[in-house]
Order: structure tokens, then C-alpha cells, then sequence
């Protein structure tokens, strides 16, 4: 006689979402077709079999609701936003972190702000959430050429800085991911983790982070982030292809010269500094003229549509590159 | 075991090619229950059905290794099926491209003459297409030697398939790595020392 399925994480009803049980039943049921195509192969099979865990609890939080301009198209359904990823250090494949990452420890959790400042100072995720948390509406454009339309929220990236008392001769801010190949496959095995080099680094200018667009996310659709969207903090700069948003930070350092980050450190030709969305420069290997939405629409419906200079930011942000040539700060 | 390879051994023809047509349509299952989880479904299916033809290419690429280390001589029959699989499954990957994902819009033929992933892609569809063609018993009399010759060839599409797999994608990863390696062992297998110390070996075991 078959024996009852036990599941090996207990949560009490009132952890349990609906909308997180619909999503982890049909990512097991996607992930028995997938698991079955490679299930020949000896490394896919024991992830495959690892996929059926339950997604994190996430906690409603309080906001003030988007007053902004609507960032064109509709908004992307909560399970797509939460179940395609890029988070290497949870795997390459789009649905490895939402497999790999809800065991990621997001308590306790610091962010420390050094460098050129001072006073360096370390904030603690719970009183970060305790501040006015905003609703923002913005698209993400994914350097791969698809994009989405997410409601996050969070405050602006300005507000972080006004923690510390920057020095004048700080010119560039630098991110920097938690680093726990204990805890992220990816910093273990460079196979898992694509062979990037960690931990995950990322930059702005100073005047691109202190741009009131520049959001410092804490939740999506009216709750705290899953961890595969970088719980329990991360940035998101929608002028900028995706992979400057870093993931789950833990530190931010303020310095007088352009900080390394990490696409550009492992493809120099193809991920630039800067990577301002923009459909007249194309990665070398395929084109950014346009993308395809991920919306409601399945397979037929989907269509591609053109890109916009600057993700479709262009009135707020485009001052900011004055006199630069954009092909050469790509 | 030693009931197993015996019994393998007794398998007929016909069995090896229904396995090999069991396991052209498996992708094509997979595909379509996977199908309503696809968050860019014109991503995903590229992605399924590219591997899927690379999958039975190197699958009937393993065919002779197996047959011979094993001593199975009807497993060769899976050779054919195999292969028309993979043809059709690439030719799949081809079409997911230019119909879903370029919706064959003026610029697709610029966009893939410009893409050296691209340009490995069809280039491969184009080599497979041949093998395809002249798959039929009756013409693999009539071409005689030249037809050993034309589909020598798929050993070229293999290392080209896999080239293109890692130019289309960001990094390399242990899926990818584990294809690079098995055609890499496929093709030094058939090369002529190590088909010399496959000799060896067989007499002393022989």
C-alpha cells in the first residue's frame, strides 16, 4: 500500500498562502516534465528530485499605494515573478533558485554601509522594514531580452544614504551579495553556479543611486520578498538591464573610483558598467531592438515588442549620461 | 547481469527502433505537460526542443559503442529512428525560432546571419538535413560507399551543436558541460587508436 505523503516542513495554516501552495504544486508538476527529459543525467536527477520543497513564508507589509506613471503593459502574474529567476547562486536555470533558495536564512541580517564615509553604520533588516515602505511599478528588462512589469516595494536607494555622512570625494557606490557557499550551491560548484566569480558585485555612479527611481526593494505584491527574488533586500534600478538590480545585499561601500562588478568582471565585450537599457546597442550575441513581455499570455500570444532607450525612463534619467557616447559606456 | 545481456542480445530489431521512437516522442510528452509552467515560453520551448535534438543525436551516436562493447548487434537498428528524431527535433528548434521568436519579422535573416551561435545552428540543420534525406534503406544501397562518407558528417554536427549550445548561452553550466564531455568521449571512441586498443582489449577478454 502505497504509504501518505509526508511533507517534511510543517506550517501552520496561517503561514500557508494560496497562492504559494497553486505555485508550488505547478512548478512540481513543470518540474516533473522537466526532471523526466534529463533525468538520464546523474546531476539533474538529484536536483530534480530536491524540487518539491515549499516556498518560504513571506509577511504581508504595509505601504503607500503607486501614484506613478503606469510603466506600460500589465502587470506580470506573481507566480511568473517568483518562479523565473536569474540567481546564480542558486543555480543557472531560471527555476533553480525558486527550487534552491527557500532555505536561505534571512534572519538575522544586517546591511552595513563603509567606505568613504564617516561613520560606517550596520542596519538591521527589521528596522528597515519598519520604514514608510512605497509601492513602485516599474518594468524589468532582462540583459536576455525578456521583461516584466512588477509591483515592489521598498524605499528610495537616497534614504539608505542618508544613514551615513558621505565624504566628498566619493564618486561611485559598490554592492555586494552575502557570500555562504554553505547555504548557495552556486558559490560552491562552479558548474551549479555558472562560474562566476563571488561574492556577486554590482555599482552605481553616486548621482545614478541617489536618482529617486533608484529603490531599494524589501517585497513584491504586497508582501516581503521570496528569497529567489533576493529576500530580504535588493536594488532595483529599472533604467538598467536586469543583472545591476543585485540580489540579497549585505554590504554598501562608498568609493572614489569605479567599483568592479561581477557580470562585467567574467564578459568585459558583453556586460558594460553602465548597462543602461538601450535597443541601438546589442549584446554581442543577440539583439536588444526588442523583447519579449512575460505577461498573462501563453506560447501564441506572446509577441516581441521594441525596447525603450532607457527601458521606456528616459525623461527621468537620460541627464544623467549627458555628453556620454552610450556605445562606448554600454 | 548475466541474464541481462543474453537476454538483451535476443532483442529484435524492430524492438531497439520502437525504444528509439519511444524516446524521440518522450520530449515532445514532456514538452506539453511542461508547457502551462512556461514563464517565456518561447524561451523555454527553444530551450526544450534544441535539447531534445541534441540529446538524440548523442543518443544515436552512443548506439555503436554500446552495440559493440556489449555485443548487441540489433541495437544498430535504433541508429535510423534515432537519428530521424534528432532531425526532427531540430528542425522544431529552427522553426520555435524563426516563427515564435523572430515571428518572421524583415530582420531574421540579418539576425541570424549576425549571430555566430546562430550561424552554428543552421548550419547544422542545414548539414542534418541530407542525412534525413538519404536515410532510406533503398538509397543507402544506391550511394554505397559515398553514403558512409555523407553521414560521417554527423560527427561534425555534433561538435558544431555543441558549440552552438555554449555561444547561445550566458555561462557554462554542469548540463552543458556533461553533453561537451560525452561527445567528446563519442568522438575520441571512434578514432583509430583508440579502436585499436578496443581490439586489444576484446582479444585478450576474447
Amino acid at each position: 500500500m502505497p504509504r501518505r505523503y509526508q511533507p517534511s516542513l510543517r506550517l501552520r495554516e496561517s503561514e500557508v498562502t494560496p497562492e504559494s501552495v497553486y505555485l508550488s504544486r505547478r512548478q512540481w508538476l513543470a518540474q516533473v516534465a522537466a526532471g523526466l527529459t534529463f533525468a538520464a543525467l546523474p546531476g539533474s536527477a538529484s536536483a530534480f528530485w530536491g524540487k518539491e520543497s515549499a516556498q518560504a513564508p513571506r509577511r504581508p507589509l504595509k505601504f503607500s499605494p503607486y501614484q506613478g506613471p503606469w510603466p506600460g503593459g500589465e502587470l506580470t502574474p506573481e507566480d511568473k515573478v517568483t518562479s523565473y529567476n536569474n540567481f546564480y547562486e542558486f543555480g543557472t536555470a531560471k527555476d533553480d533558485p525558486a527550487a534552491n533558495a527557500q532555505g536561505l536564512r534571512t534572519r538575522p541580517w544586517t546591511l552595513t554601509i563603509d567606505g568613504l564615509v564617516e561613520k560606517p553604520v550596520t542596519l538591521d533588516i527589521d528596522s528597515l522594514l519598519g520604514w514608510p515602505l512605497e509601492e513602485r511599478i516599474y518594468r524589468l528588462r532582462c540583459v536576455e531580452a525578456w521583461s516584466m512589469v512588477i509591483p515592489w516595494l521598498g524605499f528610495p536607494l537616497a534614504r539608505l544614504l542618508d544613514q551615513v555622512k558621505i565624504l566628498g570625494s566619493a564618486r561611485y557606490l559598490a554592492f555586494e551579495t552575502l557570500h555562504d557557499p554553505e547555504q548557495m550551491p552556486g558559490q560552491r560548484s562552479a558548474l551549479v553556479g555558472g562560474s562566476l566569480p563571488w561574492p556577486y558585485v554590482e555599482g552605481l555612479r553616486l548621482d545614478e543611486a541617489r536618482h529617486p527611481l533608484a529603490l531599494i526593494a524589501v517585497g513584491l505584491y504586497g508582501r516581503t520578498l521570496p528569497p529567489q527574488n533576493g529576500a530580504p533586500l535588493r536594488l532595483v534600478v529599472p533604467w538598467k538591464y536586469g543583472f545591476k538590480s543585485i540580489k540579497s545585499i549585505v554590504r554598501l561601500t562608498l568609493t572614489d573610483r569605479q567599483p568592479p562588478t561581477t557580470w562585467n568582471l567574467l564578459a568585459p565585450h558583453e556586460y558594460g558598467f553602465y548597462a543602461n537599457v538601450n535597443p541601438a546597442v546589442d549584446h554581442p550575441r543577440w539583439s536588444q531592438a526588442s523583447e519579449r513581455f512575460i505577461g498573462n499570455d501563453g506560447l501564441f500570444g506572446m509577441k516581441r515588442e521594441a525596447t525603450a532607450l532607457f527601458n521606456g525612463y528616459a525623461t527621468e534619467v537620460a541627464q544623467l549620461y549627458q555628453g556620454q557616447d552610450l556605445r562606448v559606456d554600454y | 547481469m548475466c541474464q541481462l545481456m543474453p537476454w538483451l542480445r535476443r532483442r529484435k530489431p524492430w524492438q531497439w527502433q520502437l525504444l528509439a521512437h519511444l524516446a524521440g516522442l518522450l520530449p515532445l510528452v514532456t514538452t506539453v505537460l511542461a508547457l502551462p509552467g512556461f514563464a517565456d515560453p518561447v524561451a523555454d520551448l527553444t530551450r526544450a526542443s534544441g535539447i531534445a535534438a541534441l540529446q538524440l543525436l548523442l543518443a544515436s551516436l552512443l548506439v555503436r559503442p554500446v552495440a559493440q562493447q556489449w555485443r548487441i548487434g540489433t541495437l544498430l537498428a535504433a541508429r535510423r529512428p534515432l537519428g530521424l528524431w534528432a532531425f526532427a527535433w531540430a528542425l522544431c528548434h529552427g522553426l520555435v525560432w524563426l516563427l515564435l521568436d523572430q515571428q518572421l519579422q524583415p530582420g531574421w535573416l540579418m539576425e541570424l546571419l549576425s549571430r555566430r551561435h546562430l550561424q552554428l545552428g543552421a548550419i547544422s540543420l542545414l548539414l542534418l538535413l541530407p542525412l534525413a534525406l538519404t536515410s532510406t534503406r533503398a538509397l543507402q544501397r544506391r550511394l554505397g560507399r559515398y553514403w558512409g562518407w555523407l553521414h560521417r558528417s554527423v560527427y561534425l554536427i555534433a561538435v558544431l551543436a555543441i558549440a552552438h549550445l555554449w555561444l547561445a548561452n550566458k555561462t557554462l553550466d554542469l548540463e552543458q558541460a556533461l553533453y561537451a564531455a560525452l561527445t567528446a568521449m563519442l568522438l575520441l571512441w571512434r578514432l583509430p587508436l583508440s579502436r585499436w586498443w578496443q581490439r586489444r582489449c576484446q582479444n585478450r577478454s576474447g
